[in-house]
């Protein structure tokens, strides 16, 4: 698996739209200072959700949408949204991504970023042939409130070249096809999932009732 | 009606308790980051004219108790205050919508491209968009006379009360449509409206319209009450402005137009065959104005274009524009269609004469449409296009009307690349359209950003 360089990434952007191997990242912003020779910077978008106190007791993650859980929040360009000390949102990148058939990519919180205890990532992995902005699960893990504006850089990108050459032509996943903004979670009922690795459904223990 | 000075004052409390709520309000709006700023200039201008109004109410009622012996000037203290009422109602009535349209909820790429296309309009102030979420299934352009009247008349009475804001525009549109691309393209109408108005199109057609009705009515109008004179004056003048506002639309952003109104035609039942060749009181029917849309296309060579689309839209227009027009009827005064079809044929050179400097996209449809169907039929936003190898980005009017013709013409060829979707499911079909109008966002506010480069 190699880290693809920053000639390699321009070269794959130049590629027409169809072709698998193509890679899209817009809009790209300053670009000469946003690719470094072996990642890219990625910016913060201007919508937000924000976690809220929900009516129901807890949250499971079934097949129920979660959308309860959050407020969307828009933040425009030159305005900003202030993370309470130890707060979580689900943000997402400004730039749309069309990843090539064969590179995944990682994406990491930017350094500097980092250092003022903003953690942008838990699930950072993004595989092959993903189109879509790119959900951040921002936390501040430090002791005080932290601003946040919707234009500035947030992450880094790095391509990964995947080994060997992947099978072209396969379907696009439907989950989490082309989000510009984060969404919410998508899950199976947990009796599904544990019945696809041969767990009777009698055995599982139901949620308790909802109030 | 109070007689008393007591009654004077508690009608002034309650008129205070009324605008300090009014004022808080628009002061909490305006605090907000979620509203563009013609929004948040009207909810400052409220927060003034509040203040003003509040400080204004204790020194009135003294002053009005000054003549509690008099009755006649009593009474005209007291109308001041009922002047004050009635455009506190009537600012009570926007001002909520007006929040309720955030940034979440207003298609904000849609509204800027108004505004400057809007720019381009000779004789009109820049105008500044207010949107409101109305919950009628339909989209308005509140006139703004009655707001400047009233607004004229507190400044006569309270005293430093401030100036309306100049150039805001007030549209309404349907609370559940924020978010949408497609249908939201009938804002461009409702603005229509506004120019009809500053720019005194009736007072350009009405002569035509008088001698039309004479002709038609020959003899029979001179024995008609005034009222019934004025009505059929009234109604013909609003089917003028309709159209007017129909092909004003189409100036300013092509087909994208049309094909929005079918789809909200479609969506509140009005497309039905029995229905499309009666005229309304405020509208010419269904058929006409596709008629006229369909010429305009035509004139402007975007029906080159569309014409290659299969879809039922593009024969929709076709069918509506080709209904004969002795179809064509207005129940409570059918002669009222012939006065109407003698004067349409004035509102088109009228349209072009007020859109001579607007640039109705054509162009940069023709040079970006393909590398945007290509973005879409790949899951892509449309905001850079490599052509030549060259980067390139989309105006957001190309982008609009790509958008329309991929969805009408195209949405299979998506489809069929996502696992596990089908055209033929209505569920698949409505979350890939709503993923479509997201990207068509998206791509016009990238526009923005871009350009600002």
């Amino acid at each position: 698996m190699a880290v693809l360089t920053k000639s390699a990434l321009w070269d794959r952007m130049k590629l027409d739209v169809s072709d698998e191997s193509g890679l899209v990242i817009t809009p790209l912003l300053q670009p000469d200072e946003a690719l470094d020779t072996d990642a890219i910077d990625l910016r913060l978008g201007t919508h937000f959700l924000v976690p809220r106190i929900s009516f129901q007791p807890y949250f499971c993650p079934d097949d129920r949408p979660g959308k309860d859980v959050y407020t969307r929040v828009h933040i425009p360009l030159g305005k900003y949204l202030v993370i309470p000390a130890h707060q979580t949102v689900l943000g997402a990148t400004l730039e749309y991504l069309k990843m090539p058939y064969d590179v995944s990519g990682q994406i990491l919180t930017k350094s500097s970023v980092a250092r003022a205890f903003i953690v942008i990532e838990t699930a950072p992995w993004i595989h092959p042939s993903y189109r879509g902005c790119l959900t951040l699960e921002i936390a501040n893990v430090s002791n005080t409130p932290v601003l946040l504006y919707p234009g500035r850089a947030i992450g880094q990108l790095v391509f990964f070249r995947v080994e060997p050459e992947p099978e072209k032509g396969l379907p696009l996943k439907s989950t989490y096809l082309g989000p510009i903004y984060p969404e919410a979670p998508s899950f199976k009922k947990p009796q599904d999932d544990l019945a696809a690795i041969g767990i009777r459904k009698t055995w599982i223990i139901d949620p308790p009732h909802e109030v | 009606m109070q007689k008393t000075v007591e009654g004077l004052r508690h009608d002034a409390a309650a008129l205070r308790t009324f605008i300090e709520y009014l004022r808080d309000f628009c002061e909490e709006q305006e605090k907000s980051q979620a509203y563009g700023p013609a929004s948040r200039q009207f909810f400052e201008y409220v927060r003034l004219l509040g203040d003003v109004t509040l400080a204004y109410l204790q020194p009135f009622v003294e002053e009005a108790s000054n003549y509690s012996t008099n009755a006649l000037l009593f009474a005209v203290q007291r109308q001041k205050l009922v002047a004050i009422k009635k455009c506190w109602s009537v600012l009570h009535e926007y001002i909520k919508p007006a929040a309720d349209a955030h940034s979440l909820t207003v298609p904000t790429p849609l509204v800027d491209l108004l505004e400057n296309q809007a720019k381009r309009i000779h004789g009109i102030p820049s105008p500044s968009l207010v949107i409101s979420a109305t919950n009628k299934v339909n989209y308005f352009q509140h006139p703004l006379g009655n707001l400047q009247e009233l607004a004229k008349n507190l400044k006569k009475t309270v005293p430093n009360a401030p100036d309306l804001p100049s150039g805001l525009v007030f549209i309404s549109i349907p609370y559940t449509q924020g978010s949408a691309v497609f249908t939201n393209a009938i804002m461009f109408h409702e603005f229509g409206h506004f120019v009809f108005h500053e720019l005194d199109i009736s007072g350009q057609i009405n002569q035509q319209i008088a001698q039309a009705l004479l002709d038609v009515y020959q003899q029979r109008l001179s024995t008609m009450a005034r009222p019934g004179v004025t009505f059929l004056y009234q109604t013909v003048l609003s089917w003028a402005q309709e159209m007017f506002c129909d092909l004003f639309a189409i100036s300013l952003i092509g087909p994208a137009y049309s094909f929005a109104s079918i789809d909200l035609f479609s969506l509140i039942g009005e497309l039905e065959a029995s229905a499309v060749v009666n005229f309304g009181d405020a509208h010419p029917c269904d058929a006409l104005r596709f008629r006229e849309q369909l010429q305009m296309l035509k004139t402007a060579k975007w029906w080159d274009e569309v014409s290659t689309l299969k879809c039922e839209h593009v024969s929709l227009i076709e069918e509506l524009a080709s209904y004969p027009e002795t179809k064509y009827s207005y129940a409570p005064q059918p002669e009222l269609v012939e006065v109407f079809k003698t004067i349409t044929h004035l509102l088109a050179p009228l349209v072009q004469q007020v859109c001579s400097k607007v640039d109705n996209g054509l162009t940069d449809f023709l040079k970006w449409n393909q590398g945007i169907q290509d973005a879409f039929a790949n899951g892509v936003v449309p905001s850079t296009i490599y052509r030549n190898a060259v980067r390139e980005h989309p105006s957001p009017l190309a982008i609009l009307n790509a958008t329309w013709f991929f969805h009408l013409n195209s949405l299979d060829k998506l489809m069929a690349k996502i696992a596990g979707r089908s055209s033929e499911n209505i569920k698949d079909r409505s979350s890939l359209s709503s993923r479509l109008e997201m990207w068509a966002m998206k791509a016009m506010e990238d526009n923005r950003l871009l350009s600002n480069i």
